[in-house]
This record gives C-alpha cells, sequence and structure tokens, in this order.
C-alpha cells in the first residue's frame, strides 16, 4: 500500500501542469449513434471527440460551420446543447500479449469478467498499410488442417483468402477449424454483427480446443450500435499489426464483412452522406480495401512478421455478383466458394473446388503437398467433366469408369468432420494413397473407414516415416518406395478384414 | 435556393461595420426578408440570424471563474487576450464548479487554467493510459 502511494506520489510531482487550449462545439441534433455538432472548428478528420460523462465520438463529416460525428458507446445521455470538445488524438485500443485469451468488445475492453487487460502499446486503430518496400512475397504456408483447403486452395501467411458462401454452409466453421490448427500463429477472431449466444458457444467451442490460448475474440455483437461494429475490424487488425510487427505470424478472421458493410451503410446514411448502389456509400469498397491491405508479409528487414486475413461473406440465395461480394473478391488474393448444394449432398465442408481459388498459396505449398495435389486437381477436373455421365456407368469404356470411381473416392477423402482440423503429414499419405489407386478397390461407403484405419496404422507402424515427411515437409523416391510397400500390405490386410 | 442562400451570406456580412453589428443595416434586412414569399422568409430569416450569432459568439469572450472578478482584473484579461483575438463584447460567469482558476471562452476556443480542469489531469495519470507507459 505504501508503495503505490510512494509510486502515485512520484508520478503526481514530476506532472507539469498543461494550460489546455481547447476547441468545443455544441451539439445541435442527435439520435441512432449519430451527432450534430455546431462549432468545432478546428476539428480533424476522424479525431476522437469528448462528449463528457466518458462518451467518445468520432468526427466523420466536417462542413463549413458544423461536424457530424459517431458515437461510441451511450448515445441516450447525450442532450441537445451540451458541449463537446476535440482532444486532438486519434481512436486508438491496447494491443501486446495480454490480450490473447481474452474476450475483448469493439474499442479492446474486456467483457469476459476476467478482470482489466495489461496493454503493451496502444494503437491506432487506422493506419495506413504497409508499403512496398516493406513486403516480402508469400512464401510460408498456414496449414488450415482442413484437406480440400491446403491441398487444393493453399493459403500463405500474409495473404488474404476470402471464404465466401449463404448462410449455414460452414463459413465459420472453415474458420474456428482454421484457428484451431494454429500452433504458433496469433489468431484474431473479429465476430461483427453476429448473435451474442453464437459467439458465446464459439468461445467455448476454441476453449475446448484449447485453441483460446492463442486467441483474442473482438466482440461486436448485433446488440453493440453501428459504430461499434463498423469500428471492430479496424481494432481487431490493429491488434494483429502488433504481432506483425514484433516479427510473429497472425490470423485474422473477420466474420463477417457483409454485416460490416450494413453497420457502415446505417452510419453513414444517418450522417446523410450520399448514397449509390444497394444505398451503400460511394466510399464502401475502400471501406474494405484499407481494411484488407493491412494483411501483409514483412521481409526480414521490418521483422519478417506476417498477418493472413480470412474475411467471410454471407451471400444471399448463392448470388455472388452483388455488390459487396465483388468488391471484396476483387480486393483479396482468392476465395473459397462454399456452396449449399453440396452441403446438403453430404460434402462437408462443402467447398466448391471448381471455382475455388487462391492467387498466390501455391508458392507456398510445401513441396509434399505440391507433388500429390498436382495429381489430385487433375483427377478431380476429369472427374467434374464426366461427372455427368456417370449415370450411365454400364456403358462406358473401364478407362472413363476408373476416372469416375476414382474421382467419388477423392471427393469421399475430402470430406472432413468439423473442429477435426489434420496435420500435413496425414493429409500428405491419404492424399497420395487415393490418387495412386490405392482405394481404388475400397467400396465408396468404406472409403473414410479406409482412410481412418490407414492413418491410424500408419501412426502406430510407421511412426518415423510420418515425422520424416512433417520434418523433411517433401516425398522424395526413397519415402514413395516406402510408403507403397506399406500401404500394398495395409490393403491386402484390411480387404482381409472387410471380406469377414 | 442557392441564389437566396448566397444572398443571407452577403447579408450576414454587411450587418457588420467596424467588426460591430450595425442596427440600422439589420433592421433593414429583416425587413426584406420579411417581405420574401413565407416558406423563404422562414428559412432566410433563421439562416440569417445563425449567421449573426455565429459572428457575435466568435467575438464575445466569456470568463468563468469561481469568485466575481474585479474590474481591473477583468480589463487586464481583456487587453492581453485582444491582442489574438478580436473581441468587442465581455460577459463574466461564476461558477463555483471550476474551484479556482479561469475559464476563458471565445467562439469555439477555451482557455482552461482552472482548479477542476488541473485535477483531471492527475486523475488521467493515476488512472490512465500515461501512467502505463510511463
Amino acid at each position: 500500500m505504501a508503495d503505490l502511494v510512494a509510486q502515485i506520489e512520484k508520478e503526481i510531482t514530476g506532472l507539469k501542469f498543461k494550460t489546455q487550449r481547447q476547441n468545443v462545439g455544441v451539439v445541435t441534433e442527435i439520435g441512432d449513434g449519430v451527432a450534430k455538432i455546431e462549432g468545432l472548428s478546428d476539428a480533424q478528420s476522424s479525431e476522437l471527440l469528448d462528449f463528457g460523462s466518458g462518451v467518445s465520438g468520432l468526427a466523420l463529416n466536417l462542413e463549413q460551420y458544423s461536424v457530424g460525428a459517431v458515437i461510441f458507446g451511450d448515445f441516450t445521455k447525450i442532450k441537445e446543447g451540451m458541449e463537446v470538445k476535440t482532444t486532438g488524438r486519434v481512436l486508438e485500443v491496447p494491443v501486446g500479449e495480454g490480450l490473447i485469451g481474452r474476450v475483448v468488445d469493439g474499442l479492446g475492453a474486456p467483457i469476459d469478467g476476467k478482470g482489466p487487460i495489461k496493454a503493451k502499446a496502444y494503437y491506432s486503430v487506422e493506419k495506413i498499410a504497409p508499403g512496398v518496400i516493406t513486403r516480402q512475397s508469400v512464401t510460408t504456408p498456414l496449414q488450415t488442417g482442413i484437406k480440400a483447403i491446403d491441398a487444393l486452395i493453399p493459403i500463405g501467411r500474409g495473404q488474404r483468402e476470402l471464404i465466401i458462401g449463404d448462410r449455414n454452409t460452414g463459413k465459420t466453421t472453415i474458420a474456428i477449424d482454421t484457428i484451431i490448427n494454429q500452433h504458433d500463429v496469433v489468431c484474431i477472431y473479429v465476430a461483427i454483427g453476429q448473435k451474442t449466444s453464437k459467439v458465446a458457444q464459439l468461445v467455448a467451442k476454441l476453449e475446448e480446443a484449447g485453441a483460446m490460448e492463442h486467441t483474442i475474440v473482438v466482440a461486436a455483437t448485433a446488440s453493440d450500435s453501428a459504430t461499434i461494429q463498423y469500428l471492430a475490424p479496424y481494432s481487431g487488425v490493429a491488434m494483429g499489426e502488433y504481432f506483425m510487427d514484433q516479427g510473429k505470424d497472425a490470423l485474422i478472421v473477420y466474420d463477417d464483412l457483409s454485416k460490416h458493410a450494413w453497420a457502415y451503410r446505417q452510419m453513414s446514411l444517418l450522417l446523410r452522406r450520399p448514397s449509390g448502389r444497394e444505398a451503400y456509400p460511394g466510399d464502401v469498397f475502400y471501406l474494405h480495401s484499407r481494411l484488407l491491405e493491412r494483411a501483409a508479409r514483412l521481409n526480414k528487414d521490418f521483422g519478417g512478421g506476417s498477418l493472413t486475413a480470412l474475411p467471410i461473406i454471407e451471400t444471399q440465395a448463392n448470388d455472388v455478383s452483388a455488390y459487396i461480394p465483388t468488391n471484396v473478391i476483387s480486393i483479396t488474393d482468392g476465395q473459397i466458394y462454399l456452396e449449399s448444394d453440396l452441403f446438403f449432398a453430404g460434402v462437408r465442408p462443402a467447398l466448391n473446388v471448381g471455382i475455388s481459388v487462391s492467387r498466390v498459396g501455391g508458392a507456398a505449398q510445401t513441396k509434399a503437398m505440391k507433388g500429390v495435389a498436382g495429381r489430385l486437381k487433375l483427377d478431380l477436373a476429369q472427374f467434374r467433366e464426366l461427372q455427368a455421365f456417370a449415370q450411365f456407368s454400364s456403358d462406358l469404356d473401364p478407362q472413363t469408369k476408373l476416372q469416375i470411381e476414382r474421382g467419388r473416392r477423392i471427393t469421399e477423402v475430402l470430406k472432413q468432420l468439423p473442429y477435426s482440423p489434420v496435420p500435413v503429414e496425414e493429409q500428405v499419405v491419404a492424399l497420395w494413397a487415393v490418387t495412386n489407386g490405392y482405394m481404388d478397390e475400397v467400396e465408396v461407403e468404406k472409403v473414410k473407414e479406409f482412410e481412418n484405419k490407414y492413418i491410424q496404422h500408419l501412426k502406430l507402424r510407421e511412426k518415423k516415416l510420418l515425422s520424416e515427411i512433417a520434418t523433411k515437409k517433401e516425398l522424395d523416391e526413397k519415402m514413395i518406395k516406402e510408403l507403397e510397400k506399406v500401404t500394398k500390405e495395409f490393403v491386402n490386410t484390411f480387404k482381409r478384414g472387410s471380406k469377414k | 435556393m442557392k441564389k437566396l442562400e448566397k444572398i443571407i451570406n452577403k447579408s450576414i456580412k454587411a450587418s457588420f461595420k467596424d467588426n460591430r453589428l450595425f442596427e440600422p443595416k439589420v433592421v433593414r434586412l429583416i425587413k426584406y426578408f420579411k417581405s420574401l414569399p413565407s416558406q423563404q422568409s422562414i428559412y432566410a430569416l433563421s439562416e440569417y440570424l445563425k449567421g449573426i450569432k455565429r459572428i457575435e459568439r466568435a467575438r464575445t469572450m466569456i470568463i468563468e471563474t469561481s469568485h466575481p472578478l474585479s474590474l481591473g482584473q477583468v480589463q487586464g484579461i481583456k487587453r492581453i487576450v485582444s491582442k489574438k483575438y478580436g473581441i468587442n463584447k465581455l460577459e463574466s460567469q461564476i461558477n463555483p464548479n471550476i474551484l479556482g482558476g479561469f475559464k476563458i471562452k471565445i467562439g469555439d476556443e477555451v482557455i482552461d487554467e482552472t482548479i477542476q480542469n488541473k485535477i483531471n489531469q492527475v486523475k488521467e495519470v493515476i488512472s490512465g493510459r500515461s501512467s502505463s507507459s510511463n
């Protein structure tokens, strides 16, 4: 106690009082989180305003004699005629390792009841993205633990990969799986406009999987005001940038940006900004581009950190040509496309591998994965072409029939349960086995069982081989020969076992 | 409407002579605005008054203190402030809540030298962010 007093005393004695010159204005209009303030002649764009009684705001519209501002916090406390001061600061959020494992709101304040957050620093919410000379191309993979993504739509560290699909197609699940599969990457999950119950469920799921130890959850739920929802992704990315600046790798998930655009639309319309297509304001493209540009991979001179972004967009009735989806598709480095038809057909994750792409991730794939993925892509493409003929299977030549059967088995192998990411080496051997025809003789219904037992078998008997693939990250000829031998043996025992 | 706005802006400027409100001119202008069609008239009058008030406010100095100041003190403050701002109206307010010191308000600008403000600064240092960065 005496210590504390001494410390406070020391701080106070060193304090130099400033004569404060403030710029003030008067609230003339107020409503729905937006205020019009007369005066404030010195206010800067996106400067933090002090409404008194702990409520702050952001100056957005600067007019000749008045300022349009959005309010953070309880705007019902603010009345017409109240005095507003400028602060000379821009909005900042706490960043640092102290946030890991916590759930915070859109302004970085804790909402999980685990006490105050020890911040290392405060980062400005709006920041210009890293420039050209600080960047480096994407070369390291970010393993999602989802076979279909790691093999066919690989994601690299520093990439921006869009997850797009209708409601209930498993978009969030893919993001959560990816977070669960990370070990050395700090993950930030930004929930925008979601149900509070859903966020609570998600946090419970992450805790159960032990993933909260490297995750920050920024929650701006549907009950928060549109202004907080608008701000949350920028707060989240500022927290991620801290880890990137420290030379670490970070991953940020924005769930989802369509609701973010809605929140921004509401704010803009209330601020009486002119509206454009679908009533979105003119700068809705810049809204997302400046956010996603902040995902980057820095080069060695700047610490070599990275920030990978996984934005999520929810489409209405599979319409990817709507305004916001096309905008975000054009900003990102590829998209993962999820379809409800596939989801109901039992293909889960419901990835449409035909139209999903990753524009930069290929360079980041490990050699082992590249080896099996090339073959896989080809087989799948041929399968899709022939799928239409699959119904007349009796009249087909053996070559075509084989292609179709192979395709079916590949699709089966690519299926995966939620919240159960698969390590790379297991992915590689499973995909290797199916593309090399070792599963051709297994019935389609039994492929999953075969795969599970096969992996189990390898884990038990050939642990050395698996760990070698994991560390060397490639399949050389010696390894392939060994794998061939083991797989052949296993196929025989499996056949015998299933006949009984 | 654009034209009317131009007229209003011009008349606001014309209402001042040597930085002071020129009353005969104001009376004449208000008469003119009253003669307009009613819808325009209401708009013009309200905008005109807002404009006049805005300019008046920028030239009014409000001194807020906890205790009444002597005339000499007030004149002294005025002399110093006049070097930087054009002032032609003086108001003083008594507000015991500021505890001591003074607060000067000219238009949008506030110069805060009150005890209350200093206490707030100390409060910020103890509870706020600057303590964690030190």
